[in-house]
């Protein structure tokens, strides 16, 4: 009776690390270049961007991240995107642009919605966007954008794993070196 | 051409804003429960959330819309507004028994927000005002709230520093409802930070009901009302004895002196050193609005008595300490909380009832993280809850009903043979947290084992005997110990 207890325990333990679905993976690895431009003057906090790049090495892309200085202050989403190709010869791009607000209090919680939107391409092809409209939840009132950003990395990186994964599929086409499956690390 | 035309230009549109969020978003919070209870109890395994809030708690749901009239433009001072609505209650279909009926939710909240309107860095706000400086997340208490019976106007400096909210507006509808009587109510509260590791805040809220003339609502007192008579509900009857064939001339109310509820409340944070992520320190002082009125039913006529003086003097004490502690980064997080709390109604010195209590209590969580995902949690939690006029608890099965010093009386006003309850309860099981590790990420599934005891006699909401007439049916037996298994969800979005 113990023994089936704890071999269900154990079973119960071993699910939660499920090998997961491999992402699509570069053969070799490439560079991304990646720039996160978040308005309202909200400092990146590191969590956030170990998220990001997590998601992409497991898609064996290096990221390389520009300074926003270097978007040359443009405010249109399709000019910060142009001009962070313009300022790298990295083969794929991706454009963060996020915001933080207050929602309202709830049940104990400081919400904070952060929208974020995702343009990314690869090069010699237009590029593909999503947008989404994230909830943080947060404990304390003296946290604000930066915490709310690091909040939604977890989400988020749901949201960016299958862009860089539309980027991926066809590399091959484009010249750049093929995606391959692979064991594929979690997300 | 032309269609490949507008898929262009819709692109092209489309890659033009920026990260804007939509005019309507929503929010919210929900925690359901399966807790088949063997031992006769409703599913939840203590009385109150005073043993923690983990499966002391039922289910509930809330839903906040938000609408943005005016979005302000980023890194701007545009003027920007927002309607904000919360519907929430204490209901889910097959969870509880009220079966997720409407009728268990409110809107209890709607108001409207605008900044950078006349003033910088100001935000005006009109409706509900609710303003609280933070949680006790184990016992899902706030203390330090103000304003959360209040419609009105607040105003909200914010800078980097300090922040100062002032409000004013009307409780009445809160406190009173149908028997609707105005309240002025004014207040604010104050938080100032310094620097990363500490913050303070103080605050509170006076609200003032005047007797109005020929408003029954308002404060008014039955005169040469025996406290021991509104006790037993008998004024009724000792005047008609006191005073035979006299009932129409039953004293009419007097007007009372205006009612002048308050809360004070304090709050102390600090954090960030080591692996103290925060601690949160809260205390609140009050006094309540007095009752109003009742009615007596003695020989098939009813007498309406007015209570104001008789209720106006109950005071509520509550300090509460959080302490959040990552012990081991990514393995081993742990929260600690101690809460106490002193309700005083200094006009009462003769019934024990919760209005003259203490209590204290402390709990300890504990989460370990096997993976990123997958944790196990345990909760400890100890209590003690003192009566200060008398026995208020059963200790056994057959334990007497009305008593006096423990000793049956039918006529006494104390209850059983208890004057203080101890409650001991011990919970663990297992966590999975899709956002990864943290006590309070969410959303969390959880399948939790808890075990209760205490020295009451079945010290949970149970369908048992509370009646001597009811005991004659259902005797029932002892039960100190209370066990009980929950599937449980819980997660704001």
């Amino acid at each position: 009776m113990v023994l089936r207890a704890l071999l269900l325990g154990v079973g119960v333990v071993l699910s939660g690390c499920l090998p997961k679905v491999a992402p699509q993976r570069l053969e070799q690895p490439a560079a991304l270049a990646v720039a996160i431009v978040v308005d309202d003057e909200v400092q990146v906090p590191d969590a956030f961007r170990a998220r990001l790049k997590d998601v992409a090495q497991s898609r064996n892309l290096e990221v390389r991240e520009v300074p926003v200085a270097q978007l040359q202050g443009q405010r249109l989403t399709a000019e910060r995107f142009a001009a962070l190709r313009a300022a790298t010869d990295a083969p794929f791009a991706l454009l963060v642009e996020a915001r933080t607000r207050f929602f309202s209090q709830i049940e104990g919680r400081y919400r904070w919605s952060v929208p974020v939107k995702l343009t990314a391409a690869r090069a010699g092809t237009a590029p593909s966007q999503d947008a989404v409209d994230l909830p943080a939840l947060l404990q304390f009132e003296h946290e604000r954008g930066s915490e709310a950003l690091e909040n939604v990395a977890e989400p988020l990186v749901s949201r960016v794993a299958p862009l860089l994964d539309g980027m991926l599929v066809g590399a091959a086409d484009a010249g750049l070196a093929a995606p391959a499956a692979s064991a594929g690390s979690p997300q | 051409m032309r269609s490949v035309f507008v898929l262009g230009w819709l692109l092209a549109s489309a890659a033009l804003a920026q990260a804007q969020g939509d005019r309507v978003s929503a929010g919210g919070y929900f925690r359901i429960s399966a807790r088949p209870d063997w031992q006769g109890g409703n599913g939840r395994l203590g009385f109150w959330n005073l043993y923690g809030r983990l499966m002391n708690e039922g289910s509930y749901a809330a839903l906040e819309l938000k609408l943005d009239l005016l979005q302000a433009a980023p890194e701007s001072n545009d003027l920007w507004a927002s309607v904000h609505a919360r519907v929430e209650g204490g209901s889910v279909g097959a969870a509880d028994p009220g079966n997720g009926s409407l009728v268990n939710f409110r809107l209890s909240q709607l108001y409207a927000r605008a900044g950078n309107l006349l003033l910088d860095k100001v935000t005006w706000q009109v409706g509900t005002l609710v303003y609280f400086f933070g949680d006790l997340g184990l016992y899902d208490l706030r203390p330090a709230t103000v304003f959360d019976d209040t419609m009105g106007l607040s105003a909200r400096y914010q800078s980097k520093n300090v922040d100062v909210l002032i409000g004013v507006g009307d409780s009445g509808f809160f406190n009173r409802g149908l028997q609707y009587s105005p309240m002025l109510t004014a207040g604010g509260a104050v938080r100032v930070r310094l620097g990363d590791h500490v913050e303070l805040g103080g605050g509170g809220q006076l609200a003032y009901e005047a007797s109005i003339d020929g408003d029954r609502y308002t404060p008014h007192q039955t005169p040469n009302v025996a406290y021991e008579d509104f006790l037993r509900r008998e004024v009724a009857q000792r005047y008609v004895q006191d005073n035979p064939g006299q009932e129409l001339l039953f004293p009419k109310p007097a007007a009372a002196s205006a009612a002048v509820p308050f809360r004070v409340v304090g709050y102390l944070g600090f954090g960030k050193l080591g692996p103290l992520r925060w601690n949160n320190f809260f205390v609140r002082y009050g006094r309540l609005a007095p009752e109003q009125s009742y009615v007596e039913s003695y020989q098939g006529r009813d007498y309406t008595i007015y209570t104001a003086d008789l209720t106006r003097d109950r005071y509520q004490l509550q300090l509460g300490n959080e302490m959040q502690l990552k012990l081991v980064p990514d393995r081993l997080d742990a929260v600690w909380g101690v809460v106490y709390g002193r309700d005083t109604d200094f006009a009462n010195t003769l019934k024990p009832t919760d209005a003259n209590r203490t209590y204290v209590s402390t709990v300890l969580r504990a989460q370990v993280y096997l993976t990123r995902t997958f944790h196990l949690l345990f909760e400890g939690s100890l209590a003690q809850e003192r009566s200060s006029l008398g026995n208020a608890y059963r200790a056994h099965y057959d334990s007497i009903f009305q008593s006096t010093g423990g000793i049956s009386d039918s006529r006494g006003l104390e209850f059983g043979d208890l004057s203080v309850r101890n409650t001991v309860q011990m919970k663990a099981g297992v966590v999975l947290n899709p956002t990864g590790f943290g006590v309070y990420a969410r959303p969390s599934l959880r399948l939790l084992y808890g075990v209760q005891h205490s020295n009451q006699q079945a010290a949970f909401g149970n369908g048992f005997s509370d009646s001597l007439s009811q005991f004659n049916q259902f005797p029932g037996s002892e039960v100190h110990w209370h066990h009980l298994i929950s599937l449980e969800a819980e997660g704001w979005f």
